[in-house]
């Protein structure tokens, strides 16, 4: 092939259906369905009716994406679908669609894992045509995953592309969903975990503290259902003395966005004592919305001497951009599917993992 | 088209802005985020020609500005949700999403019934609103897909003629300080009132059912432990039935699963299916049958999403299945139960202390 293949890829592991088209590792469409225009709604939250109605929703998204890719399905010359992790039910709707796709048009399928696509997201090209070039990806690996989401908290060894090894994960709740059921404690509504990032901005450092989960365990698991509990009965004791919740939110919420941050550093900082070989930190997952995060994590892992692989703000949520990249490196790999009765066999795998 | 520097004649900007409103017309005023584009929300004429002036915008709905929660009370139910995030952070930069109460129309409702609503923190304009005795809309001032406009000459030198003409009245409050848009907040997913009404349900339900154990557990290790011992009491590996677990936040919930899991057989690490909603573990049986336990979690799902979850499905193949958050959809999943005729047993975890917990279960 002279010319770098054309890849659509689906995503339903999620309440959002995602289709993107992409022509190599840069993305030429990207849609989610929350945030097209028949759906959109305030800054990307969707009440109610669109969540997770993907198979309304995916007819609609495949044509969008075709359309901003400015390309037909004639052109494509792989189909690439995320088959788990995920809701079972959720996911048989994006393979099938995909599936029929590449039975139907005769194309090659590229069954994704996709948390192999939050992992790699940081090496899609940007939308500015940058981003890492084949020659430095070499030099960053092996590399150490760090993947926080709402549903995961992992730590995964990365020997190379395709080649992984999980480390650590979390043993009850995800980072995400702790930032989310502590915000709801706090009666943000949903989703309260970006709005206790905003408002951790306007709190002191060090005026309400939490204990740091697993600091001494000997592990690489993580876990925030002890840290729930706390925050829980923290806002109980603060609500006895004080009449309004404004006069200690702000540094209730800063003091705990530093503890997670705290415990997610204690464990890649325990992880590199391991394995010091290690040369970079890829990240990936909707918590690095927080450019706080971001920026600590990365900072931290710079003054340890080695590159931060991080994506654009949008593919660090869940999106079809980073399954079609993962899609890429199978083809450069030559793992796809091309005989009818293989991509039949394809089955969705609900607990798949590293 | 007008201007009028408020800092100079706030008086006239007032009278003049609330002139505009009344005949339909569109202001862009000063907010502690940015400028805002106004019009009267409950006249068609002025909402035609905002989404006239915003174009692309599809059917996103636009918010709507109030200067009082009595003035939000008028138009959208507010919940004991919203009724905290006004009376702790309002007025300030955030947009309530809160159910319409059936007054307004679209652009001003969403698809779905909800309305987004502004209470801004900017003296001039509450009064403004205030004064007006409506609520005016809140979207920025820019055409969409443009730069946030935080001054009024950057604004004009942005707009084409064609919608500069649409607007009657500029207020001019100078430069403002750049800050972010809004944080948006959604109050009807989740609403305490209705987590309370399945909770009464459930707890009908358990007078009318025989309590079958009842323990308290001082630790995580301990309700793990009791978890185990329960599976291995009353649950028969070839007997399909439902696990219905209740608890406040950080109860324990997970943690009484993984005792089950870990007694059935499954070998990885159970955690919490809040955000997958059902988390599906195989294991084996000592017979050799292969089997699914299903986890699975309410807490995300909205009125009629339970029967798109798969719990259905995993019914149907027999699965032993666990379900957190099962108070919010008791009515519906007893029914289920009831139907196919699957045994479920109700456990209740409650906080006793930070660590300690009473563990009560029903058959």
């Amino acid at each position: 092939m002279s010319k770098e293949p054309l890849i659509i890829a689906f995503d339903t592991s999620c309440d959002d259906t995602s289709v993107a088209v992409l022509r190599g590792p840069r993305v030429l469409s990207s849609v989610v369905s929350s945030q097209i225009e028949i759906h959109a709604q305030w800054g990307g939250v969707v009440p109610d009716i669109a969540r997770r109605e993907h198979e309304k929703n995916i007819p609609l998204v495949y044509e969008e994406a075709l359309k901003k890719a400015k390309v037909c399905i004639e052109d494509i010359d792989f189909v690439a679908c995320t088959y788990g992790p995920g809701l079972a039910i959720d996911l048989e709707v994006g393979l099938k669609f995909a599936k029929d796709l590449a039975i139907k048009y005769s194309k090659p399928f590229v069954p994704v894992n996709h948390m192999e696509g939050h992992l790699l997201s940081g090496l899609l090209e940007n939308s500015k045509g940058g981003g890492i070039v084949k020659k430095d990806m070499e030099e960053l690996f092996p590399a150490l995953g760090l993947l926080v989401s709402g549903k995961h908290t992992e730590l995964i060894y990365v020997e190379d592309i395709g080649k992984y090894r999980k480390l650590g994960e979390t043993l009850d709740d995800a980072v995400g969903e702790a930032f989310d059921k502590v915000g709801r404690m706090l009666n943000f509504g949903y989703p309260g975990g970006p709005t206790l990032t905003e408002f951790a901005k306007k709190g002191k450092k060090g005026v309400i503290t939490f204990t740091v989960p697993m600091k001494n365990s000997n592990d690489l698991n993580f876990s925030y259902s002890g840290i729930k509990t706390a925050a829980l009965y923290r806002t109980k004791e603060l609500r006895e003395i004080h009449e309004k919740d404004s006069v200690w939110v702000y540094d209730f919420c800063r003091g705990f966005l530093d503890t997670i941050v705290e415990s997610l550093l204690i464990k890649l900082e325990k992880a590199l004592d391991m394995y010091p070989e290690v040369r970079s930190v890829f990240v990936g997952g909707g918590v690095f919305n927080s450019e706080e995060i971001l920026r600590r994590i990365g900072s931290f892992t710079r003054e340890n001497g080695l590159s931060y692989v991080y994506s654009e703000k949008k593919y660090r949520g869940d999106n079809g951009g980073m399954v079609g990249l993962v899609g890429y490196f199978k083809v450069l790999r030559k793992e796809y599917l091309t005989k009818k009765k293989d991509i039949e066999r394809v089955d969705r795998e609900p607990r798949v993992g590293f | 088209m007008k201007i009028i520097n408020i800092q100079n004649n706030r008086d006239q900007g007032i009278h003049e802005a609330i002139e505009v409103l009344r005949n339909g017309g569109l202001i862009v005023y000063p907010t502690e985020t940015c400028y805002g584009l106004g019009g009267d929300v409950t006249n068609p004429v002025a909402l035609k020609k905002i989404m006239e002036y915003k174009k692309l915008r599809g059917s996103k709905p636009i918010s709507i500005a109030v200067s009082s929660i009595e003035m939000a009370k008028e138009y959208v139910e507010i919940n004991e949700m919203a009724i905290n995030l006004y009376s702790n952070y309002l007025p300030g930069p955030i947009t309530v999403i809160s159910k319409s109460k059936g007054v307004l129309v679209p652009p001003v409702v969403s698809i779905q019934g909800a309305v987004g609503v502004r209470y801004p923190a900017y003296p001039f304009t509450l009064e403004l609103i205030e004064k007006f005795g409506k609520p005016i809309t809140a979207t920025s001032a820019n055409m969409s897909y443009k730069a946030t406009p935080y001054s009024i000459d950057q604004l004009i030198k942005d707009l084409p003629k064609k919608s500069l003409d649409l607007i009657d009245l500029f207020l001019d409050a100078g430069d403002l300080p750049k800050n972010q848009p809004s944080t948006v907040l959604d109050t009807t997913l989740n609403e305490l009132s209705v987590l309370r009404q399945g909770k009464i349900r459930f707890e009908d339900a358990l007078i009318k059912n025989k309590k079958i154990s009842e323990i308290q557990s001082r630790s995580v290790e301990e309700t793990i432990a009791f978890g185990k011992d329960f599976a291995k009491k009353y649950l028969s590996p070839d007997v399909p039935c439902v696990v219905a677990l209740s608890g406040e936040l950080g109860a324990g919930k997970t943690q009484f699963a993984k005792g089950i899991a870990q007694s059935l057989g499954v070998k990885e690490i159970v955690n919490s299916p809040t955000y997958t909603i059902i988390n599906e573990y195989p294991y084996t049986e000592k017979n050799g049958t292969e089997r699914i336990l299903a986890h699975m979690d309410t807490w995300r799902l909205a009125e009629g999403e339970l029967e798109n979850s798969g719990l259905v499905e995993h019914l149907e193949k027999g699965d032993v299945v666990l379900i957190e958050w099962a108070d919010k959809f008791f009515q519906e999943i007893e029914a289920l139960c009831d139907n196919m005729n699957i045994p479920m047993f109700k456990v209740v975890i409650k906080y006793i202390s930070l660590e300690e917990r009473s563990i009560e279960i029903y058959e």
